[in-house]
Order: C-alpha cells, then structure tokens, then sequence
C-alpha cells in the first residue's frame, strides 16, 4: 500500500476517534450550541476531507495496477528501525526520560554528549566538555539568570533531600 | 506618531538593543539551514518573559525579517538556502557566484531587502491602521467568515492537495478543541485522559513541526557542502550600470511580495515564487532566468522582504494570524498581555507604531550588518552539525517546557516533530496544521457567539453591507478551493505515468 494512503487512513481513522469523542459532550440546538458542537462539526468536516483524499489514491492506484511506484511504498519496518533519524528520536526521547531521574539541565548536558557522539564527533573528551559546558549553559541562562523553575529531577531530591 | 515612535526607539537603549539582538539573531536563524524564523522565534519566546514587552515584541519581529537577510547568503554563496524563502535566490544566486559575481548578487540581495523591507513597512503603516478602524465594527459573524475565508484560501494557496490541506488545517482545529472550553468553562475532548485536560500549546506543537522535525531529517543526512566562495569586501560593490537594471525588479518584487504577503499561508515562500514568475514573465532579460539573474536574484529577495510586511498587516489590524511566523508573534504578544487587532490600534496606537518604527530601523540594521559581515555570517554554515543539533535540541526542550512549567510539552515537541516529519514524507504540508492550531479558538468561539446572537440562524446578519460582502468572498473562496481541489485532483488522475508525490 503507498505510504501517503496507509497515512490518509490513520488520519480517516483519528477523525472518527474526534467524532465519537466529541458527541460525548453533547451538541445542544443550533440557538444554543453546546461544547461539543463545534468539535463534531470539525470533525465531520475532516473525516469527510480524509475519505475523499483516500478514494484519489486508490482509484488511481486502480488505474495504475500495472506499473505499482516501489518507491512510494513505505519501507519494512525492519529498515525504518535501522534508519539513523528513527535511532536519533529515541535518542532524544531516551534524553527526555532522564529528565525525570537528574532534572533538565544535567539530562540535557548529557543527551548533548551522547547525540554529539551519535552525530559524528567521536571524541570522549571533546564530548564530554561539551556536554558539561551546555548543562552549565542551560542551568546559569534559565534557572539563574532567567529564574525559570526546571524539572531538578528525583535523583537530586534523593541525594539533597 | 511615527516619528514621536522613531524617537522612543532611538532614544531608549533597551528597544535598539532588542532590535539589534532580534536582527542579528535573525540573521543567524536565515544563514544556519534547518533553523527557520518560526522554530527560533518559538524558542525565544521563554527568553522574553522577563523583558519589557515591547523590547520582546520588537525582538520577534527583528528575528522574522532578519532571517529574509541572512538566508539569501548562504543561497548566493552555497546553494543552500538558510530557509525556506531564498529557495528560488539560490537558482540564480549560486549561478552568479559561479561566474564570480557573488558581490553583485549579494548586494542586490541586501539593497533589494533594504528596499522592499522598508516599502512592506510602509505598506502595512498605510493599510493596517484604516484596516483596524474598518475592524471594529466587525462582529462574531465577521470574523467567521474571515477566518473561513483565510481557511480555504490558505489549502489553495499551500501548494499539493487542497484537500489534504484543508484536512490538515482542521485537524490543527480540532486539537485546539481539548482540554478547557474557554466559553463553557468545561472540559472537553479529553478522551478521559488526565493528560489532555490542559489541551495542546501551540508553542511546542510549531517547534516541533518546523523545528525538531528538520532535525531529525538533519540527523540522517551526511556529507558536508564541497564548494566554498569567498567573496573580497570590495567586490560587494558593484558598479552602476550592473545594478541599474535591477532596480525595477527590486520595486516590482517588493510590490508583489507585499501583495502575496497579505494572503493567508505562506507569505515570504509564496512571494519568493509568484515574484521569481512574475519577473521571468516581465524581464527584458529572461534568458538569464536559471544561469545567474541579477534580475531574478533582486526581485525574489525583494517579494520575501516585503511580504513580510504584508504578513504582519492582518495580524496587527485584525488581530489574526495568517502564517506560522505571525501565528507565533501572536502568541508572543498575548504572552505579555497584549492582544493586537483594531482594539490595540485603537486604545494603545503607540505600541503599533513604535513596532513599525522598530521594523524601519531593523531594516536599516539589516542592511548595515549584512553587507560588512557577509563573510563571518557565511562561516557559521560550517558550524559542525554535531555541535547545532544537540544545541538546538537542548534549547528546544527547555524553551517547550517553560511555556507552562509541564514535561507534557516537550513530549508534544518531540511527538509534533515525528509527526512533522511524517507529514513531509507523504507530501502533506504543516503549515495548514499549524494555522489551523491559531485559528480554530477564533473559529470556535465567533461561530458559537453567531449562532448564539442569531438564535441559530445566521442569515439573520446579512443586513449591512460589510456582512454580505465577506459572506460573497467567502463562497467565492469555497468556489475557488473546490476549483483548485478538482483541478488538482484530476490532473493527478488523468496522469497515470507517475504517482502522486505532491
């Protein structure tokens, strides 16, 4: 299946989720309109949208069954997982996990070592300055300078009380 | 008012110190490819909290503009646009360089900015205060049909599938819908998720659409730009009968710029296009087109400039958004209290003014810095991809969780930023999406207020003029989505040599 329709039908799919969703809430009369109205009334509006862009690709590909586009189909998944940008997002949301252990800053002073690593600077000692300097960036710019209250982390509380 | 707006600025370090921080960073933000206007004025947004509201304001602006300047260097110079608007400066900006006429091109490039910056400024000083005046007799049943006007407008006008467009528009709608109804005072659309209560800010939804989503196409991307120009400080200066015939491109760019920088969607890349065409179709010189126009080169970096100015009138006079950049302008002017449109125009007059002040003189700045430093801004092309992704990643996360102190945002960030990812991969634009995420609140609350004051019968407000001319104009705009969505839609199937790629 191309990969433009598997994504027409996902999308298909989410607009009836918001249709089904948004009658929960109640519609009310046209003088008196209540929350849900104008939710279902976007939503009707998308899933409408989404089911006329799903008949183009599919009576094309009607016409088109004899020459099937390889290159539009979506890859095995087995290739996705190999892709450096699917490694390089679970790196970032590996990143945003630690947040929750050592707070913002350090999490962020790490992921920038390792994902500098990732990227192409293979040099543990440049790596780790790095990942430091930009931790001790961000703590100084936002919650010293700044005064913004960051995420500090359990670890911390641990430790610190 | 302006020159008393002019004044203020000159006099006041902090409001030239934000213009010369927004242009400079502006530049930055143009010259770095994968770093656009939009992601970087979403991150600054946290870093103006603690400003004057105006300095933070005017800081804004200057990245949105400045960026015009600094992404045509890298164009000119490497082929590579810094972002999106210089892509068509890059055709026949490289082709120049080539030919070792990199100063002639980027000279142009900065005087044609300087031009038609100033001439959009002038523009949208001219248009929005009428504009505003004319708004505030505008109603809910108004602003309805404006913002479902911009809509259609908006799927036409994005290029690829109307459809798709629209579609993606009203999911950006729909996600406004959850969490707190702010008529009702109810939660809705939560889907019985805790989570959902606080509903999507459009803050970490654009970041991640428009930023962490080039990143991550930045992350599987090797090899490094091959080919360096480096371009002598005097050769910045060309001579007269080099320049002289591009000085009507630059005036003829800079008009159709401001004019397409009006319409909804996206301004300064529709303009850089519709400019490009334009000029192609009017120039003496057309078989230069593609192999290093001095023609071409001004009139695109002119349309972007001034559709700049365009972009900012609805924002200013109406108090609506129609493109990401002004989208997120807004959300930096309600951060700080501020609602723009014909109530601020008409109670707080200076505030617009010294913004369009402030746009004056960022212009002049532009221009000043661009041309001297060309060279050290060039430099920061070959700042080691290692090093900016990490950097912008951090910054990024830190900027999506300080909009409301949630780690909830900067999920949204990174979900946003697979997403936008995605959407690229299968011809969908986000841009839709993320007008969508602004105007839908606007939808939402005018069409239940209509519908409330009219007792469910909207025909009731057809009894002026003003009502029945936006009505017209919007049935005209559904005709002209429907036309563009069965034109499109049946080339694409009366082609079958090749599949849709949009």
């Amino acid at each position: 299946m191309f990969a433009e329709t598997k994504f027409t039908l996902v999308m298909f799919f989410l607009g009836l989720a918001f249709l089904f969703e948004a009658q929960r809430y109640g519609f009310g009369t046209l003088a008196t309109p209540e929350p849900g109205l104008v939710p279902f009334m976007m939503g009707l509006g998308f899933l409408a949208l989404e089911a006329v862009d799903l008949g183009f690709p599919l009576a094309k590909r009607r016409q088109m069954a004899s020459q099937p586009a390889a290159s539009e189909s979506l890859p095995p998944v087995k290739e996705i997982f190999k892709d450096p940008r699917t490694h390089f997002v679970f790196l970032t949301a590996s990143g945003f996990l630690l947040t929750y252990i050592v707070g913002l800053p350090a999490a962020v002073g790490v992921y920038a070592a390792v994902s500098a690593w990732f990227l192409g600077l293979r040099s543990w000692w440049k790596n780790l300055v790095f990942g430091i300097s930009l931790g001790l960036l961000i703590h100084y710019l936002f919650e010293v300078f700044l005064e913004t209250e960051l995420p500090s982390g359990w670890l911390w509380s641990l430790i610190w009380g | 008012m302006l020159i008393e707006s002019f004044w203020t600025i000159l006099s006041s370090p902090l409001l030239l110190g934000s213009c010369l921080i927004g242009v400079l960073l502006g530049t930055v933000v143009g010259v770095l490819p994968g770093l656009g206007p939009v992601a970087t004025m979403a991150l600054l947004l946290p870093f103006t909290f603690g400003l004057n509201p105006l300095a933070g304001i005017i800081i804004l602006c200057g990245v949105y503009y400045g960026a015009m300047y600094g992404g045509s260097t890298t164009s000119i110079l490497f082929r590579v646009p810094g972002e999106t608007a210089s892509l068509m400066t890059s055709i026949d900006g490289y082709e120049l360089s080539l030919k070792g006429k990199a100063g002639l091109a980027l000279f142009l490039s900065a005087i044609g900015s300087f031009v038609a910056g100033s001439l959009g400024v002038a523009g949208l000083s001219y248009l929005a205060p009428p504009l505003g005046r004319l708004a505030l007799v505008f109603g809910p049943y108004e602003f309805l049909m404006i913002v479902l006007l911009g809509l259609v407008i908006l799927s036409n006008l994005t290029g690829g599938s109307p459809i798709r467009n629209l579609a993606m528009a009203f999911l950006g709608m729909l996600l406004t819908t959850m969490g707190l109804d702010t008529l009702g005072g109810q939660l809705r659309m939560t889907f019985g998720l805790g989570f959902l209560r606080g509903g999507f800010e459009f803050l970490p939804v654009i970041m991640g659409l428009y930023g962490i989503s080039e990143l991550i196409e930045m992350s599987g991307r090797k090899g490094e730009i091959s080919q360096v120009t480096h371009v002598r400080f005097r050769e910045l200066y060309p001579s007269w009968p080099e320049i002289r015939p591009s000085v009507i491109s630059m005036f003829r760019g800079g008009f159709v710029g401001f004019v397409v920088g009006l319409l909804p969607g996206p301004a300064t890349v529709l303009a850089s296009f519709v400019a490009y065409a334009v000029e192609k179709s009017v120039s003496p010189y057309k078989e230069l087109f593609g192999k290093g126009s001095p023609q071409a080169v001004a009139a695109v970096e002119s349309a972007n400039n001034s559709a700049v100015g365009g972009a900012m009138v609805p924002l200013l006079a109406l108090g609506i958004p129609f493109a990401p950049a002004t989208a997120v302008l807004l959300s930096g002017f309600m951060i700080h209290g501020i609602n723009p449109g014909p109530v601020m125009l008409q109670q707080n007059p200076q505030m617009f003014w010294t913004i369009v002040a402030s746009m004056y003189i960022g212009n002049v700045m532009c221009v000043v810095f661009n041309l001297p430093l060309v060279g050290l801004f060039a430099r920061l092309m070959f700042v080691p991809r290692y090093y900016l992704i990490s950097i912008i990643v951090g910054i990024c996360a830190v900027g999506a969780y300080s909009v409301r102190g949630t780690m909830f945002d900067v999920w949204v960030m990174l979900g946003t930023g697979v997403i936008g990812f995605l959407l690229r991969r299968v011809g969908r634009s986000p841009l839709p999406l993320a007008v969508g995420m602004i105007l839908g609140p606007i939808l939402d609350s005018s069409l239940r207020q209509s519908l409330l004051m009219s007792s469910g019968k909207l025909a009731h407000f057809l009894n002026n003029p003003l009502s029945i001319s936006l009505t017209v104009a919007m049935i005209g705009g559904i005709t002209y989505f429907l036309y563009g969505a069965v034109r499109h839609h049946g080339h694409l199937l009366s082609s079958t040599s090749a599949p849709d790629k949009n």
